[in-house]
C-alpha cells in the first residue's frame, strides 16, 4: 500500500509542493454509454516507441504510440528518477493498459479502440503550459471519431 | 495529468483518469478520477496481474458513466497485490568493490558487474521478449563507459553523433540501472518489492555506486544541463542518504 501518509516526508513533501490551480471552468463532457465509445490512452508517463525521440527534460511534446503497439516496442524516457520502473519493465499494462483495454473491446464493454494513443512526459512543465499540446491531441482523437480518453499517470 | 485532462475535456473530449495522487487531484478537480492507493510508477497496480488491473481499468471507465459532475472522484477501495514484499534479493555474484574507488576501477567494476549478470539477463529477455534498457541507443558496455568519462578530470565526453551530451548521461544511467533490474529479477525467488529492487541498486551494485560518485561531479559542472541532471535527474530522493 502507497498513499501519501506512507511515503518518506520529503517525497510527500514534493508533492504537495507541486502547482495545482483552479482552472476558471470546469468542463463536464457527456456521452453516449460505454458500450459505444471510442476510447484512447492518453499517459503522461513518457511513453513512446523505441524508435522515436525520447523526451527531454522539459518536454512538453507528445508521441504517438499506434493502437497495434507491441509492448516490446514500449520506451520509457520519463524525467522523473522517482517513481518505480521495474513494474512497467515486467509488464507494460501496470502503467499501460493496452492488453486489458483489447480485452474490454473484444468482450463489448467498450465499442471501440482509437487507432493511436497519446503519451506526454509529466514533468518539467507547469500545468498550463500543456494546453497547446493538449488541444492537439484533442484535435487528433476527434479526427480519429475517438468519444473518450483514459488518462492515465505513472 | 489533470490539467491534460481539463484542456482535453475543453476541447470536447470525455476523460475519466486515475489519480495516484488524492491530495493533488482535490485541488485540480478533474472532472472524472479514479483514485488508487498504489505506488508511483504502478497506475493499475502491480505487473502480470490481470484480473486485478481489469477491475482497476473498468472502475475508471465507469466513471464515464457519471453525469453527477462537474467533478467526481471515486476511491478504488483495494491495495495492490504483493506490493508489501519484502522478498530480499539473492545474488551469486559477490560484485568487486574497489577499496578506494578511483574512476577507473569503478568502471572496471561495472563492467564486470555486467557480465556476471548478462546471462541472467539473457533470461529476463527469453522471458520477456523486450528490454526497456535501450533509451540512451548505447550498448550497456558503452553506456558504462559513457557514464564514467564523466569522472575523469578533464574529460568532456562526447555523445554518439546527434545526441544531447546530457540526456544521453541521463538515459545511460537509467539503461544501466533499468538493464540490472531486468536481470536480477530474472533469479529464482519470490519477486522482489520495487523498495528492495532500489536499495539493492542503489546500496548494493557497483553501478550503484559509479551513479553516486557522478553527483558531485554533475552538480559542480559548468554545463548548466549536466548540473540539472546531477541535481535532479540522478539520485531518487528517497536514495539522497547514500551522498555523502
Amino acid at each position: 500500500m502507497v498513499r501519501l501518509s506512507d511515503m518518506q516526508a520529503d517525497d510527500a513533501a514534493h508533492l504537495l509542493s507541486k502547482d495545482c490551480p483552479n482552472f476558471p471552468s470546469e468542463p463536464f463532457v457527456t456521452g453516449p454509454p460505454l458500450p459505444e465509445r471510442r476510447i484512447a490512452i492518453v499517459t503522461s508517463a513518457g511513453l513512446h516507441r523505441s524508435s522515436d525521440a525520447a523526451f527531454d527534460l522539459t518536454d512538453i511534446g507528445y508521441r504517438v504510440i499506434p493502437g497495434n503497439v507491441q509492448a516490446a516496442d514500449l520506451a520509457m524516457s520519463h524525467a522523473s528518477v522517482n517513481f518505480d520502473r521495474s513494474g512497467f519493465q515486467d509488464d507494460v499494462n501496470v502503467v499501460f493498459p493496452i492488453d486489458r483495454l483489447r480485452e474490454m473491446k473484444a468482450a463489448g464493454e467498450i465499442g471501440s479502440m482509437a487507432n493511436f494513443h497519446y503519451s506526454v512526459m509529466g514533468a518539467g512543465w507547469e500545468p498550463h503550459e500543456i494546453e497547446p499540446t493538449a488541444l492537439e491531441i484533442a484535435a487528433l482523437l476527434h479526427r480519429d471519431n475517438v468519444d473518450a480518453a483514459l488518462l492515465v499517470p505513472v | 495529468m489533470s490539467a491534460l485532462g481539463h484542456f482535453l475535456e475543453t476541447a470536447g473530449i470525455a476523460t475519466a483518469g486515475i489519480s495516484l495522487v488524492r491530495e493533488n487531484t482535490e485541488l485540480m478537480r478533474p472532472p472524472r478520477a479514479l483514485w488508487v492507493p498504489f505506488e508511483l510508477g504502478r497506475p493499475f497496480g502491480a505487473p502480470h496481474a490481470p484480473d486485478f488491473q481489469m477491475r482497476v481499468l473498468q472502475s475508471t471507465l465507469a466513471l464515464l458513466h457519471r453525469t453527477d459532475g462537474p467533478v467526481v472522484l471515486q476511491d478504488f477501495p483495494d491495495d495492490a497485490p504483493d506490493s508489501d514484499s519484502a522478498a530480499s534479493l539473492v545474488c551469486p555474484v559477490n560484485f568487486p568493490k574497489p577499496p578506494n574507488p578511483g574512476e577507473s576501477d569503478l568502471l572496471r567494476a561495472v563492467l564486470a558487474e555486467t557480465a556476471s549478470l548478462a546471462p541472467w539477463h539473457a533470461l529476463f529477455m527469453e522471458a520477456h521478449g523486450r528490454s526497456i534498457a535501450t533509451v540512451s541507443g548505447l550498448n550497456i558496455d558503452a553506456a558504462a563507459r559513457y557514464a564514467a568519462a564523466f569522472l575523469e578530470p578533464y574529460t568532456n565526453p562526447d555523445p554518439p553523433e546527434g545526441k544531447d551530451q546530457a540526456a544521453t548521461l541521463r538515459f545511460a544511467i537509467e539503461d544501466l540501472r533499468n538493464w540490472r533490474l531486468e536481470a536480477i529479477t530474472a533469479q529464482p525467488g519470490p519477486k522482489p518489492s520495487s523498495t528492495t529492487l532500489a536499495d539493492w541498486f542503489w546500496g548494493e551494485t557497483a553501478m550503484g555506486a559509479l551513479a553516486l560518485a557522478l553527483h558531485p561531479v554533475l552538480i559542480d559542472s559548468d554545463n548548466q544541463r549536466l548540473r540539472q541532471v546531477g541535481e535532479g535527474q540522478l539520485i531518487p530522493r528517497r536514495q539522497r542518504h547514500r551522498l555523502g
